[in-house]
């Protein structure tokens, strides 16, 4: 395999920042360093960084492979990099396990039957018409078509048509599960992130300076009948404490487990597990 | 041999009186002996949620409608979830309700019983038979008391008034009594001259604590002895007569009204006298004649409910419920203190051996034990004593217990115990039991410290 310059700097250089946020600056610092290098030692720096880049690429996937395989059931933690650290709680269902198909074909069927309903109605419309204007999609002769059919189209109007279309693209945008994460910059902060119930709508994002953040705690209240353990921070000169986690409310070795991670994260002379 | 005990009432801090302290302190000497120990309350105002005290005693203030004097609405069914969560997430061993009035209590009970749990139920006040309110109680007391495995009272008089009130066996039942702190109660350092006598009253101003015999009684005291002072503490709906009674017969200058007094001041307000008068006409317990005494002051009291066992006799006079009677009482116990024939400021060392808190909690302790020795009653032996309870009253709870099976049945299935969090104890004090017979006084530094070798020594 010959390799050239240009892929080798943009194969590191691209390769980092879409797996890590921290890492953004060192990975334009090596790109530097590599264009404002003599060609006399091109070569050799460019062998070594080769094998650096491969060698990160390596360790990228064995982390990434390490962050697939959840800690608990129900956890997923991905480390970017050494001083970034991603707990993600979810209810996602597994690519094509039996909940999420169900979903899937449930959907459909209600977006097949609202689009069914709108081209029934096109077509009831237009047989109004003259037939040489008819353009209608679904072009039902009027012998075959079934009588209740023709009486339904007839007595729907356009408004509950257009109603029952938006309801069901709502319906269909409905993520169906809840995702919420907590992302751990160290020295920088934490960022909660709360799913949003609609692919439409932007997921609810909290960045917490470390600078604002007095302590971070876990806790139990009472929710509705329960008592639930919940993981808070308390932040400086608020008067509320920002629950992590607020929709799912983890059980407690997740939480212990996070709050151990967002500890030695947050206080810098405490080194990372 | 360590349980895990829920203490379950309504009425505990930040709420002050005899009940709430009473819960505090055996809480918090039960886990000085090694236990784990949980209450369960309702919320006052916003403070709602799981809070600890000193000692690492957990505080559930569970949000729920308070109807009246700080009383949770009495629903039969809807504590049952939040208890069910509470007694698997802390393990709890047994339920302890404290209180006869509290609805919390009544249901804790009853739940804890359907989950198959241990039950106690200590009393803390004595009721009538006859008014409206008194016969509900009572057949309320009978449904739950019926199927409780222990319950415990805080004097003799109590012991027999539940007895009869819930028809108990009275083998079931123990007298534990009441304790006070006593190093919070010293006596004064140099006691008040005997050549003005002050007499201490200190109690919530309400009908049944002996309120109207105190406004008939004070102005023929004061006519009658001169230099005689009075110090009122406690507030309540018959602070108002009292006034007028002051103004009647222009006591203003001996007669001295404070208002309400918190539980740390009633020390402070106390060592001003020298007889502490106590007119109630009910009374299971009756700490405040206790701290009063312990406080080196001379008790007349009024004999009624518990009171007579609660201090030797050479601390009190006895009188009847009446104001003659107790108008010659206190006149003997003037006539006592300006004689120097009692000498109440060595009351306070006899008190200290007689009562303490960890006493209470080793004989509380011994109940426990007692109880968990005991098996636990199957579904259909439940029914059949529920069934005794009366004619209609019988059915009636018959039918509870059996939706109170179902709906266990049905907590089960929606909020599986597998889903439920085991909370972390809080580190427990590694004790050893001492075999020896108790010993009263652990506000004793002494005692504190052999303890803590104790502790090395197992170490």
């Amino acid at each position: 395999m010959g390799f050239s310059p240009n892929t080798t700097v943009s194969c590191v250089a691209a390769s980092i920042p879409t797996f890590c946020f921290g890492l953004n600056f060192s990975a334009t610092n090596i790109q530097q360093q590599l264009c404002f290098t003599r060609a006399g030692k091109t070569c050799g720096r460019l062998l070594e960084a080769t094998q650096k880049g491969r060698k990160l690429n390596f360790w990228m996937e064995q982390e990434k492979e390490a962050a697939q395989k959840p800690v608990l059931p129900g956890l997923r933690v991905r480390n970017p990099t050494p001083s970034t650290i991603e707990y993600t709680v979810t209810t996602r269902p597994e690519k094509w396990s039996r909940r999420f198909t169900t979903t899937l074909v449930l959907k459909a069927i209600v977006l097949g039957i609202i689009l069914f309903f709108i081209l029934l109605k096109q077509d009831y419309c237009d047989n109004g018409l003259q037939d040489g204007l008819r353009n209608s999609v679904l072009n039902l002769k009027p012998d075959i078509r079934p009588r209740h059919l023709d009486l339904l189209r007839g007595k729907v109007h356009w408004y509950y048509l257009a109603l029952l279309g938006f309801s069901g693209i709502w319906i269909a945008s409905l993520r169906g599960y809840t995702e919420e994460s907590l992302l751990v910059l160290r020295g920088l902060g934490v960022q909660v992130t709360t799913s949003s119930s609609s692919y439409f709508v932007k997921a609810n994002t909290r960045f917490i300076p470390t600078s604002t953040i007095q302590d971070i705690f876990i806790h139990e209240g009472f929710v509705g009948f329960e008592v639930r353990f919940y993981l808070a921070i308390v932040i400086r000169d608020e008067s509320e404490v920002v629950v992590v986690f607020p929709k799912l409310l983890p059980r407690r070795e997740i939480l212990e487990n996070v709050w151990r991670g967002s500890r030695s994260l947050y206080e810098p002379e405490v080194k990372a597990q | 041999m360590s349980y895990n005990i829920a203490m379950v009432s309504d009425f505990f801090f930040p709420q002050p009186g005899g009940v709430e302290s009473h819960i505090y302190q055996v809480s918090s000497k039960l886990v000085d002996r090694g236990h784990k120990v949980v209450i369960i309350t309702h919320s006052y105002g916003d403070r709602t949620g799981v809070r600890y005290l000193a000692n690492g005693i957990k505080v559930y203030y569970v949000p729920f409608w308070v109807v009246y004097r700080e009383s949770a609405l009495p629903t039969v069914f809807s504590f049952f979830p939040i208890l069910r969560q509470i007694v698997l997430r802390e393990r709890i061993d047994i339920v302890h309700g404290h209180g006869s009035l509290s609805a919390f209590c009544q249901e804790g009970l009853l739940h804890a019983k359907t989950m198959g749990l241990k039950t106690c139920f200590t009393d803390h006040s004595l009721f009538g038979f006859a008014d409206a309110a008194s016969i509900l109680t009572n057949k309320l007391l009978k449904f739950t008391l019926s199927d409780v495995d222990h319950v415990i009272c805080v004097s003799h008089t109590c012991k027999e008034n539940t007895v009869l009130r819930a028809a108990l066996d009275p083998f079931t039942v123990s007298a534990i009594p009441n304790a006070l702190v006593s190093k919070d109660f010293r006596p004064a350092d140099s006691p008040p001259p005997p050549s003005t006598i002050t007499i201490v009253v200190i109690s919530r101003l309400f009908p049944n604590k002996g309120c109207d015999l105190l406004v008939a009684t004070i102005p023929r005291i004061c006519a009658q002895h001169e230099n005689v002072r009075f110090i009122i503490g406690g507030s309540g709906p018959k602070a108002i007569d009292l006034e007028q009674m002051i103004e009647k017969n222009v006591l203003q200058d001996r007669v001295e009204m404070l208002g309400p007094i918190r539980h740390e001041d009633v020390r402070n307000v106390m060592i001003r006298g020298q007889i502490y008068l106590h007119a109630s006409l009910t009374e299971a317990f009756g700490t405040v004649i206790v701290e009063a005494a312990s406080c080196g002051l001379y008790v007349v009291c009024t004999q009624v409910g518990g009171i007579p066992e609660v201090l030797p006799s050479e601390m009190t006079i006895f009188a009847k419920p009446e104001e003659d009677d107790l108008v010659t009482a206190t006149s003997r116990a003037i006539h006592a203190i300006k004689s120097g024939t009692v000498r109440p400021e060595m009351f306070h060392d006899q008190i200290r051996q007689m009562y303490s808190w960890t006493d209470v909690a080793e004989r509380t302790e011994k109940v426990y034990d007692g109880i968990m020795r005991l098996r636990s009653s199957r579904l259909i032996d439940r029914l059949k004593r529920y069934y005794g309870c009366g004619v209609w009253a019988g059915k009636l709870f018959v039918l509870c217990a059996v939706i109170d099976y179902l709906l266990m049945m049905f907590l089960e299935f929606w909020w599986p115990r597998r889903n439920i969090d085991v909370a972390r104890d809080w580190p427990r004090k590694r004790v050893i039991r001492k075999e020896s017979p108790s010993q009263t006084d652990a506000e004793d530094p002494e005692e504190r410290n052999g303890w803590v070798s104790d502790m090395q020594d197992q170490e």
